[in-house]
């Protein structure tokens, strides 16, 4: 198959992605001290794809967000597909934040669970975008699925402020941790341990943006199928293959 | 199990999950570039 500039881009981003996640690895394993027992120690690296997974889904979410007001506002189904893409991702990268925090907290809290404000506004996030991806498939129309869809993204940012200050504005078991404004407060970290965060930090921003391009051209690739089928119908078949054409070869 | 038992377990399951998430994407993308092509050559045929 022949690759256009599109293409190469995508495999540039990949091999890009994938050279940061090597050395992110490295960092966080060879390079990042062990914490202290008390926060778990070998386990406290859980942190250094915890909290980049909590970050790419916060960023997805913000995609959808953006992407479904350009959606309702232009009817352009790049927006819609964009939007369904990153809501895909940020499901699959927060189940991932809610699949190691149990794990760290397990032996450091003495319990998996705490329906605590952090840990809870999390699940409800998850699940509004778990609704959101079904919310598609309650009518066969696409466009109307995805103006229905649009709504919940847009009301779903609600819950990112609410996750992300919760343990600011309610008592949790949750750790503040560091933030980029204050890398340091109250986290113990190092140069060695800051470097490996950020490292990891900008590894999943990669892979997440490298996914993020491969879903939506698969969204597009639907999208040309579909028009091939329907283009039997309405007997504009040959504009809709060279369309297909198009995104296959890219 | 030990705390380093069950790192590893945590770091299998998200390089797990994005590798499974890789894998399904590449398998809908074979099978949607197939029935293009299918659908382009019965096109080629009219």
């Amino acid at each position: 198959m022949e690759f256009s500039d599109s293409g190469r881009r995508l495999g540039w981003l990949g091999a890009a992605a994938w050279t940061a996640v090597s050395i992110s690895l490295v960092l966080i394993f060879f390079v990042a001290r062990t914490a202290q027992s008390a926060m778990g120690g070998e386990l406290q690296r859980i942190f250094y794809f915890h909290v980049p997974a909590a970050w790419v889904a916060y960023l997805a979410f913000a995609i959808v967000f953006m992407s479904s007001i350009a959606y309702l506002r232009t009817n352009d189904r790049r927006w819609d597909i964009l939007a369904n893409s990153s809501a895909e991702l940020g499901v699959v990268f927060l189940a991932l934040v809610l699949i190691t925090g149990p794990i760290w907290a397990h032996p450091v809290w003495g319990t998996w669970w705490q329906w605590d404000a952090r840990l809870t506004s999390t699940l409800v996030t998850w699940l509004t975008y778990v609704g959101y991806l079904f919310i598609r498939n309650l009518t066969t129309d696409r466009r109307r699925g995805g103006r229905l869809a649009a709504v919940v993204g847009i009301i779903g940012l609600v819950n990112i402020p609410i996750v992300h200050f919760s343990v600011y504005w309610w008592r949790t078991l949750h750790p503040t941790g560091p933030t980029p404004a204050n890398p340091t407060a109250n986290s113990g970290l190092g140069t060695p341990e800051l470097a490996a965060f950020f490292t990891s930090l900008a590894a999943f921003t990669l892979l997440f943006a490298w996914l993020l391009a491969m879903r939506a051209r698969l969204g597009r690739l639907e999208d040309r199928a579909d028009e091939l089928e329907m283009g039997v119908v309405s007997g504009r078949r040959r504009e809709a293959v060279v369309r297909a054409r198009q995104v296959v070869t890219t | 199990m030990s705390n380093l038992g069950w790192l590893f377990v945590a770091v299998m399951i998200v390089w797990l999950a994005i590798g499974l998430y890789l894998v399904t994407l590449s398998a809908r993308q074979r099978k949607l570039e197939t029935r293009i092509g299918q659908l382009s050559n019965a096109d080629d045929k009219t």
